[in-house]
């Protein structure tokens, strides 16, 4: 692992365009700056390996057996849809 | 119009027209290799969605929308993942929700809405994306616990 010491304000350059910054120091806290391009996602290692995992468990059983459930509820929420609205995203079976 | 022939090692052999592709421009995390996906219907009428691999042919993810089970969930989209997806508007958007199923016990079903899955549905470019500081949680029940059953009875 390559190691720098940084002071607060000091800069990390990573491949010309990633910028980090030693913000502030205070105890065992350290704040940082990061100055990415969008296609590159920065997470915190904690959220990160928590969703890694779900999406591995989530993936793990080879036939899972689903749960009959009902239609769902007509909703109003801006970011919901109905099944029928994902018409345009999958093919109808049978079709 | 162009489409693709797949094996699938749940639904078998598929054919997906090209218009239904949903293409990954960063892969669901843990599966980096992975960018093309197909939404198949579970059930007519099933809130529940399988998300196959189209080149991995037994990654299978069953996802859904939270608010098909009367699951709040309102979240600001990150202007990055926006701009990343060309979103312009709301209706675009389609968000999906991945479902973790225990083998064992299917009525335990959790979804994960800390790491919706985000498609545009025009252009249906999707990411997966980590909603960082939302509180939201990994493992969300998406059924209601069954009424106990009355002593006696």
């Amino acid at each position: 692992m390559l190691v720098l010491s940084r002071r607060p304000g000091q800069r990390l350059i990573i491949a010309g365009d990633i910028e980090i910054t030693v913000l502030e120091v205070r105890g065992d806290l350290v704040k940082l700056g990061i100055h990415a391009p969008k296609s590159i996602p920065v997470y915190r290692e904690e959220v990160y390996q928590e969703i890694l995992e779900a999406n591995r468990q989530a993936a793990g059983p080879a036939t899972p057996s689903l749960p009959v459930v009902g239609s769902p509820s007509a909703v109003d929420a801006p970011v919901a849809v109905r099944p029928a609205d994902l018409g345009r995203l999958f093919p109808k079976s049978g079709a | 119009m162009a489409s693709h022939t797949l094996q699938t090692e749940r639904f078998g052999e598929i054919s997906v027209e090209e218009a239904y592709v949903l293409r990954f421009v960063e892969p669901i995390l843990g599966f980096p290799d992975l960018r093309q996906y197909v939404l198949l219907e579970h059930a007519p009428d099933s809130p529940l969605f399988w998300l196959q691999s189209m080149e991995e042919p037994a990654l299978a993810f069953v996802v859904t929308n939270p608010a098909w089970f009367d699951i709040p969930y309102d979240f600001l989209l990150p202007e990055a993942v926006a701009q990343r997806l060309g979103l312009t508007s709301a209706e675009q958007v389609q968000v999906l929700t991945i479902v973790n199923v225990p083998d064992d016990d299917p009525q335990q079903m959790t979804t994960n809405l800390l790491g919706p899955i985000i498609i545009h549905r025009d252009t249906r470019e999707a990411l997966q994306v980590v909603l960082t500081d939302s509180g939201f949680t990994t493992r969300v029940p998406l059924l209601a616990p069954p009424p106990p059953v009355a002593a006696g009875a």
